[in-house]
């Protein structure tokens, strides 16, 4: 069924068996895992089937510290929409798992380790392949080039790993529209902003959730469970904003709501020259793979593999060797050692010509820290919620595992004898970022000016802001995304992740969202 | 494209290291390189001491042909992460240490 929330009258109490706050990708997929479960299900959505300015006003905030993009531009409004089928309406589509070392506690990196390991999610990375609309669940490389022709990966195990990212930007507004307005288990109310999570005195329940249109048509919703999953930087925002009763926010017991806000940080780090021409390395470009009905582009992904992490201390990084012109245009070299002079000395040692240039996409996980958050601002929004504020932090090994992961790379290049790796992070005017170098932006490099604490863009990955942890003194949810202190709240999304890792993080939000339902549905029915 | 990092070395007429006008192009830009490598290692500057690291006796040393006998060293170098940075560029150190004997001849 379907409620436009602008029809209802001020005042109206929704009722149902699980309340579900935000359509998004963690949202739909309860919500649809539920169909047919007997259950009554809410499925509130703050936009409409459309972005509209009033909507979209409601997720402007404050950026403090580290930038999300160039100073001025809409930096909480680009990186997510608020209307049904939420970011997923944009997002890029880049799938990967999390690694077995991401749930692992690594003592040189505070706060790491998750409370359940990677096997535990397995069975649900199986099943998240069918929603996200993947070609399967294999992320290995080798196996996509043996069973798929999916071109020879230069990389062979032991410093890095080679896998295989599956490309599917999967619209879950729009696929999934038609089968949760036609369930009868599932109500989707559109309109519907939550603008506050409502606690008894005394209690460790979630009584109802305040809801408002953007005109201000307040009403609420009462359920058994409730389900916040409103992305990583409105899951706190809500918890913190809802201090009434408790007066530093729901779940907040341990002042850990918002904290550890971590991203995933980008850049165009360097460079390659490789032998022979472009076509040498099918690898190297996105390759469409068709599996049953379900077509993907593959990209090959080389990372540090969890040897080299552990041996040296450092966070996951990993990248992306494009042989086309993306991302970078040309690229001049006033001083030093050049690309022409690389290629002499190659051509020199091995006989063979380079022909091929490539460039270096590389991303980091985060090191958590807990000052790198989401609070409240002064201001409030027009539904009367204070707006956010988001403090960014980075910290100096993300950087260093970037960089060090170009050298792995150029040393496997090397020992294959197929080309040469120049570090370049820290050394391009403009800086990556201000050139917003989708375009094949053109660069000069100067590479006395390389490393550094060089230019990143974020990857638009809100995550760790509700962690989940084995205790309440650590996180905000407990193992299977319960609030520590609230026993009828849960929290889906990137918010949850105890670690960032370095794989983009819809398909875990996936996986963990079938897992959340699969629990409620058994806690519903007792 | 990034065509222009490789400059005249991608249409594959790059130098052979005969005695071509594109062999000194070649000699030149491996000079280039192993002064940047003495000057970044100048416990390095001086060709007794590349010589014996290297292993390689002073006869055969000194001209580009000689790169070519190092292939298998430099693979071997970049396999044990065996490497050093020139302006950004990740050598073996084999090939650091041929240039900058080159640089010496
Ligand atoms: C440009 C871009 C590219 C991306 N590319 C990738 C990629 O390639 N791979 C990848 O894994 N991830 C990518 N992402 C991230 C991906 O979009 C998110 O991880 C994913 O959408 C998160 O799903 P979610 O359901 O947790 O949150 P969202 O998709 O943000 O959904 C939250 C929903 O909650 C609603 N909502 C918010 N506040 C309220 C409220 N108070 N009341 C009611 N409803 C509310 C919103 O309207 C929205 O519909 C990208 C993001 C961006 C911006």
């Amino acid at each position: 069924m379907l409620i436009d929330a602008t029809e209802l009258p001020a005042g109206q109490v929704l009722r149902a068996d699980l309340c579900v706050i935000g359509a998004g990708a963690a949202g739909i997929t309860i919500a649809r895992e539920l169909v047919r479960s007997g259950l009554d299900v809410l499925l509130c959505e703050g936009g409409g089937l459309e972005p509209t300015p009033g909507s979209t006003d409601l997720y402007r905030g404050e950026v403090t510290g580290r930038r999300f993009g160039p100073e001025g531009s809409a930096e909480l409004t680009d990186n997510r929409l608020r209307y049904f089928g939420g970011s997923t309406n944009h997002w890029g589509g880049f799938c990967l798992p999390l690694d077995p070392i991401d749930f692992e506690r690594r003592p040189w990196l505070p706060h790491s380790g998750w409370p359940i390991e990677r096997a535990v999610l397995d069975p649900y990375y199986q099943r998240a392949v069918d929603v996200v609309g993947l070609a399967g669940d294999r992320f290995d490389w080798p196996y996509w080039e043996q069973e798929h022709d999916a071109g020879t990966s230069p990389i062979e195990p032991g410093r890095l790993s080679a896998v295989a990212g599956q490309i599917w930007p999967q619209r879950f507004g729009e696929v999934y529209r038609e089968e949760l307005v036609a369930s009868d288990d599932v109500t989707v109310v559109l309109n519907a902003n939550a603008t506050r999570v409502n606690v008894a005195p005394e209690s460790d329940l979630v009584t109802s959730i305040s809801l408002a249109t953007v005109d201000g048509v307040a009403f609420s919703a009462e359920a058994t469970v409730f389900v916040l999953a409103m992305g990583g930087i409105e899951n706190p925002r809500l918890l913190l904003a809802s201090n009434d009763v408790r007066t530093a926010g729901v779940g907040n017991g341990h002042d850990l709501v918002g904290r550890f806000f971590a991203e995933h940080l980008q850049t165009l780090a360097g460079f390659a020259l490789l032998r022979g021409g472009p076509d040498q390395y099918p690898a190297f470009q996105a390759m469409p793979v068709a599996v049953g009905e379900h077509q993907v582009a593959l990209s090959l992904v080389a990372q540090l593999s969890a040897e080299v992490i552990r041996e040296e201390e450092l966070v996951g990084a990993g990248g992306v060797i494009f042989t086309e012109p993306f991302p970078a245009g040309s690229v001049q070299q006033r001083e030093g050692i050049t690309g022409a002079d690389v290629a002499h000395l190659a051509r020199s040692v091995s006989g063979q010509a380079v022909g091929t240039s490539a460039s270096l996409l590389v991303a980091s996980e985060q090191q958590l820290d807990p000052d790198s958050r989401v609070t409240l601002g002064d201001d409030v929004d027009g539904i009367g919620v204070p707006r956010v504020r988001v403090h960014w932090k980075q910290a100096e090994v993300e950087r260093r595992s970037m960089l060090r992961f170009c050298e792995v790379l150029g040393q496997e290049l090397g020992r294959a004898g197929l080309g040469h790796v120049q570090l370049a992070a820290g050394g391009l005017r403009p800086s990556f970022s201000s050139s917003q170098s989708q375009s094949g932006s053109d660069y000069e490099l100067d590479p006395g000016a390389v490393g550094g604490d060089f230019d990143v863009l974020p990857g638009n990955h809100h995550m760790c802001t509700t962690r989940m942890a084995s205790a309440a003194s650590s996180g905000v949810v407990d193992a299977d995304g319960r609030v520590f202190d609230t026993a009828n709240l849960y929290v889906a999304g990137s918010s949850v992740f105890s670690t960032g890792g370095v794989s983009p993080p819809t398909f875990t939000i996936v996986a963990l969202a079938i897992r959340l339902a699969e629990r409620l549905r058994s806690e519903l029915a007792s | 494209m990034v065509g222009s990092l490789l400059s005249a070395c991608t249409d594959g007429s790059a130098s052979d290291g005969s005695e071509t006008s594109g062999a000194t192009e070649a000699e030149r830009a491996v000079i280039r390189l192993g002064r940047r490598y003495r000057a970044d290692h100048p416990d390095e500057d001086d060709r007794d001491v590349l010589l014996e690291r290297l292993g390689v006796a002073a006869g055969v040393a000194g001209s580009l042909r000689f790169l070519s006998t190092l292939d298998a060293q430099v693979a071997e170098d970049y396999a044990s992460g065996r490497t050093v940075r020139l302006d950004g560029w990740v050598l073996s150190q084999t090939e650091g240490r041929a240039a900058a004997l080159v640089s010496l001849a």
